[in-house]
């Protein structure tokens, strides 16, 4: 064997056994409060950042917002050091709750099997693990309803519990780069379509793939693969290399069928495919703010705009984020929540929108609390 | 009426800027129309490249320039004349010397639709619309100021210039790629003027109430869509505000014609991210714009 042929063995049994490789130390990470347990015994990791400020800073202070990840990361998607959204909103007086999904590092699961098997998917985190974390959230602060904040799988996760039994637990949704259909696929997706063969048993290792071609993003930061992810225009690539070890997860078989399956039929249906969620978001009635990226190629701004054209809220916006719109750059998909600037373009207007709501809800209890 | 027509017709022979030479046998003609605010010009120059124009010419094609937005009929009653008037007589013009192709960058690349939807159209050969937007129920910031500061009788800050128009071209470029600072020039010294006051009170018209119709209320432009007869090729830059892949997309759900549709992107082997300008003046748009009209061309040389 060459010396080539051998370093690229071993890279494959370390990406391998990182496959498969749990995270002993959830209780350790920071902000973690507790693990959550779900009715088919799954457990996954909830955080929790609590209000920064004050009751006298407004009304809105208090308001649990639940903010829930995409695909292929963790919370870290929320908590990158220079765009930690969950810190911003607790400064902002927000009580910010995060959780991940089973199948990530924190999570645990009921036996070997289920893990090795790894065919959960949106239906198990959103009707299965959803409940019991908003059970949780609730509990914890007293509250009988929370905003949810998701991005990408994270908002996609949101239609689904703002239209299905869960759907008055929810305050209002603010999703980024969430499709509510897969409508005229680009290049991208046509290309994960034909070469939908190559999915792997078990887990996809996109961690440890990530991993390795960590060195290949140091030397070509801007290139292809990390611009069909993210505009590295628009995010420094360092702390995107800084993001790899900790913020990457491996992606259940189970989600990535489904993902398939929705890119095939193009709009988002259940398991069985007996549920259309795309459908379903005519459903939704609470209030919605959908963020797309001018040049996100993952979930591209028409498959927000399907979302925001056929959801049933009242109160519904969609905003695009892109140079023609006032950002400095156009954003892609991770930038919509790492970007160099999302504390200044991003945040505050996710912040105001919040806020608007919190306190329109808080009038709304007090009025109800006046006999 | 007749005479106004009769001055259209002059304007617009006037207005055929002649790029190759007519050949002796029956070539297809390509015509190159630029959006309003644009100059002819738009495609003969490209920041270190040699032009769309030039390219199209070199494959053989009979190129001609069109320049529907210069002249009374357009200053006077905006697009419902150029549509009824200038662009039937341009065709029309233009046929005597072969199939014609029509090539329309912007608002151009809607009246052969907004013909259509007359019920007076010239037959094409074909027709390719380039950033050019088939739903006007959003309007992006930076072209409502594009439009506010034409309407109110001076020309848009670089801010909003830049902003409308030269998205996609970065101010720190990759190589292959042309500056933002070369564009912009290029842009300001041999393209951009004045469009015509009528025609942007017409566009403002439309985003107000949310569709592109005639000042009588009467004819709904984008209507013309399905009366469309192919082939047909929609372009749109992904980082292009003015006519974003969003608001070009839906033509597709109308059109019933032989319609091929693609995004000039980074993410599709395009270069980079194009926007309403850099998709033709850019240094990368050989690898955007030309490889895609110029392979969806030959396609259609092909057809029976």
């Amino acid at each position: 064997m060459t010396p080539r042929g051998l370093l690229v063995l071993v890279a494959l049994v370390l990406a391998t056994g990182c496959a498969t490789t749990r995270m002993a130390t959830t209780e350790r990470l920071d902000h973690f409060h507790d693990m959550v347990t779900a009715d088919d015994g799954w457990q996954v990791a909830l955080f929790h950042v609590p209000p920064a400020v004050g009751p006298e800073a407004g009304a809105h202070v208090g308001t649990p917002v639940l903010l829930a990840h995409g695909t292929c990361v963790n919370r870290t998607n929320f908590m990158l050091e220079g765009s930690d959204l969950a810190r911003y909103l607790s400064e902002q007086g927000f009580d910010v709750w995060l959780t991940e999904y089973r199948g990530d590092r924190s999570s645990r699961s009921p036996d070997r099997r289920a893990w090795r098997e790894a065919d959960w998917d949106a239906d198990d985190m959103a009707y299965v693990d959803m409940p019991a974390v908003l059970d949780r959230v609730k509990a914890e602060t007293g509250r009988d309803q929370v905003f949810w904040i998701g991005h990408s799988l994270g908002g996609v996760l949101g239609y689904m519990v703002a239209q299905g039994p869960r759907a008055d637990d929810i305050a209002g949704l603010v999703a980024f780069g969430s499709p509510g259909a897969f409508v005229h696929p680009n290049d991208l997706a046509e290309f994960t379509w034909r070469h939908r063969r190559l999915l792997p048993a078990g887990q996809l290792p996109t961690r440890p793939l990530s991993q390795l071609l960590l060195p290949a993003l140091r030397a070509h930061p801007r290139s292809y693969l990390v611009h069909a992810i993210t505009n590295t225009d628009n995010a420094d690539p360092g702390r995107l290399q800084r993001f790899v070890w900790p913020g990457m997860e491996n992606t259940g078989r189970g989600l990535a069928r489904q993902y398939l399956r929705w890119i095939e039929g193009s709009h988002l249906v259940s398991r069985d495919g007996s549920v259309d969620y795309s459908e379903g978001l005519a459903d939704i009635r609470v209030p919605t703010l959908l963020v797309a990226g001018r040049v996100d190629h993952v979930v591209p701004v028409w498959t927000v705009r399907f979302a925001h054209e056929h959801l049933g809220s009242e109160d519904r916006t969609l905003i695009v984020l892109g140079e023609g719109w006032g950002t400095e750059h156009d954003y892609g998909h991770g930038d919509l929540v790492v970007g160099d600037r999302a504390v200044e373009e991003v945040f505050p207007r996710i912040a105001r929108w919040l806020r608007v709501r919190a306190e329109e809800a808080a009038d709304r209890d007090t009025r109800a609390r006046v006999p | 009426m007749g005479q106004t027509t009769a001055i259209t017709c002059v304007c617009a022979l006037l207005a055929l800027l002649v790029t190759a030479p007519a050949a002796a046998e029956e070539r297809t003609v390509v015509a190159l129309c630029p959006d309003v605010g644009e100059d002819p010009d738009v495609f003969v120059v490209r920041d270190g490249r040699r032009s769309i124009a030039w390219r199209l010419a070199a494959a053989g094609y009979d190129v001609e320039r069109v320049d529907p937005w210069s002249g009374a009929p357009a200053d006077e009653r905006g697009f419902d004349a150029v549509v009824e008037e200038v662009y039937p007589a341009l065709v029309r013009t233009l046929q005597r010397r072969g199939p014609v192709i029509w090539v329309g960058h912007g608002l151009c690349g809607l009246l052969p639709a907004a013909a259509a939807a007359t019920g007076d159209a010239p037959v094409l050969a074909g027709w390719a619309s380039v950033g050019t937007r088939m739903d006007y129920r959003q309007q992006p910031p930076s072209v409502a100021a594009w439009l506010d500061a034409w309407a109110a009788g001076a020309a848009p800050s670089a801010d909003t210039e830049a902003r409308t128009l030269l998205t996609g071209v970065l101010t720190d470029p990759r190589p292959g790629s042309s500056s933002r600072a070369d564009v912009a020039a290029l842009f300001g010294d041999r393209v951009a003027r004045p469009p015509p006051a009528a025609v942007v009170q017409d566009l403002q018209r439309w985003y107000a109430e949310g569709r592109a119709v005639d000042r009588r209320g009467e004819v709904d432009y984008l209507l013309g869509l399905h009366r469309v007869d192919g082939p047909a090729l929609l372009v749109a830059g992904c980082s292009d505000p003015v006519a974003p892949p969003e608001d070009v997309l839906p033509a597709l759900d109308t059109m019933t014609c032989d319609v091929r549709y693609r995004m000039l992107s980074r993410i599709n082997g395009h270069g980079e991210e194009f926007g309403h300008v850099g998709m033709l003046l850019s240094r990368a748009a050989p690898r955007g714009l030309d490889r895609v009209l110029l392979s969806w061309l030959a396609g259609v040389e092909r057809l029976p």
